[in-house]
């Protein structure tokens, strides 16, 4: 992993996240809560937010999120291969189910990464943009003040719908370019099917991220990046078999950054992954 | 009566007869093959590969019973003979190729098919220590990343053959085995 995540990004996501529930909570004018029911500030004008006023925010979490800020897009010309990562990143990690729209929060982080590494790998190319706009005005769409009085306001549904229909075509047309170009496409892996295993933690959640154990090893010995192969790992139950290399990122009062094996070989294993312990 | 409709009442006969002790053997080996895939000793995709070794044993009987030389006893005790020996052989090359090259996943008994063949990038770090089996648990059981597509192709489509002529020929032990005793002489019967 390039970028290791560090205490800023917990800080950073905390501060994007209070940011988030003191608009919830104070019911202030300048909402990016979707739920959200007075549009109108103090002085009566309507106050929105958008991508635009939260940008620096979203790029310092991305800066310094090794998880959310990950590659998505990346153009390896030696390998004449393009990763495609359009999905998206556990909820979990932008913030607990109290966080009302942790949806939108994710589609805007994701969308920012998208075109930090459009404008990195596809500088020269423009067919993007438009794509990668629409995604934003769906996501801004989803930021500005709801009011819920309003009949002609679209309904939450529809504007989701949309942000999906954008983040969709987006990955379209990556596709259609990579195919009129001759590259081949690299898309991230989920683990397999498997046996059904419940991952813990313990005394508190933290950050993993995990690759089967082979996959790391052949990167580790062909000195190949291992940036897009790692998957996000969360509590509760889980499909996995065979055996897993991981990264914890616990926080360095608990011994900081763990980096083990684990197996899971039958159904009912339990991973419990414990701060200095591994798991 | 042609050959053809004889060969037809001689089967019909024997599916209407089917609670007779004859009858039972060869029930017993139609049903083998989803016993032994309930077990897990059928290889993979085990139900598919079940259903196909059924109707290879179906094909086999139909067959037996339509061209068999019914009026040839010694003729057909040395084909007898002939599928015992078929089965045998196959049975151990079977359990021998099972053996080699299938890994169970897990504790589990599911298997999976491998390879002889390892992939280059996977050769280069295997050691004594870290062996080719380590690699398939570790990339979740996935074969084809380990070994060769075409290696893993080859000893799936031999251990399928194996293990359909397996059964192919212990059905047919049992087809001749009914044949003389129990048509054999209901045609004798018939001529006298």
């Amino acid at each position: 992993m390039t970028a290791k995540p560090t205490y800023y990004s917990f800080l950073w996501m905390a501060v994007l996240v209070f940011i988030v529930c003191s608009y919830d909570s104070a019911c202030c004018a300048a909402v990016i809560c979707p739920q959200h029911t007075s549009p109108t500030s103090t002085d009566g004008t309507q106050e929105t937010k958008n991508l635009q006023d939260i940008g620096q925010l979203l790029d310092e979490v991305i800066a310094s999120d090794a998880l959310l800020g990950r590659p998505r897009v990346v153009l390896d010309v030696t390998r004449n291969s393009l990763l495609i990562d359009i999905k998206p990143a556990p909820l979990e990690f932008i913030g607990n189910d109290k966080v009302k729209n942790r949806a939108t929060l994710e589609a805007a982080l994701r969308i920012e990464v998208i075109r930090r590494d459009l404008r990195d790998s596809l500088s020269a190319e423009t067919f993007w943009v438009k794509p990668v706009e629409d995604v934003e005005a769906a996501v801004n769409a989803l930021l500005a003040p709801q009011d819920v009085h309003s009949i002609h306001k679209p309904s939450l549904d529809k504007e989701n719908q949309a942000l999906d229909g954008a983040f969709e075509k987006l990955q379209q047309v990556l596709l259609q370019y990579a195919r009129e170009k001759h590259i081949n496409i690299d898309a991230t892996r989920e683990p397999a099917a498997g046996f059904a295993a419940t991952i813990k933690f313990d005394p508190y959640p933290v950050r993993v991220v995990v690759m089967p154990m082979l996959a790391y090893l052949v990167a580790r010995k062909f000195g190949t990046s291992l940036e897009d192969q790692w998957s996000e790992l969360t509590a509760g139950p889980k499909k996995m078999c065979g055996s897993y290399h991981y990264v914890a990122y616990w926080p360095l009062t608990l011994n900081g950054r763990v980096e083990s094996n684990f197996d899971v070989l039958e159904d009912g294993d339990v991973i419990l992954f414990r701060p200095g312990v591994g798991k | 009566m042609t050959e053809h409709s004889a060969g037809l009442r001689r089967f019909l006969s024997l599916l209407a007869d089917f609670r007779q002790m004859t009858s039972l053997a060869l029930k017993g080996v139609l049903v083998g093959p989803a016993i032994a895939a309930m077990a897990r000793l059928a290889p993979p995709p085990e139900y598919s590969v079940t259903s196909a070794t059924v109707l290879v044993q179906f094909a086999s009987i139909i067959w037996l019973f339509q061209f068999s030389p019914v009026n040839n006893q010694s003729k057909l005790q040395r084909q007898m003979k002939r599928a015992a020996v078929v089965f045998v052989v196959c049975a151990i090359v079977c359990f021998f190729l099972t053996e080699q090259f299938t890994v169970s996943i897990g504790h589990s008994r599911k298997r999976v098919v491998i390879g002889w063949k390892v992939r280059p990038e996977v050769q280069a770090i295997t050691t004594p220590a870290y062996t080719a089996f380590d690699a398939l648990r570790g990339y979740e059981y996935d074969a084809d990343r380990v070994w060769t597509t075409g290696s893993i192709m080859v000893m799936w489509v031999a251990l399928v053959l194996t293990w359909m002529l397996t059964f192919a020929a212990l059905t047919m032990y049992i087809g001749y085995f009914i044949l003389l005793q129990s048509v054999i002489p209901q045609v004798n019967q018939e001529k006298s």
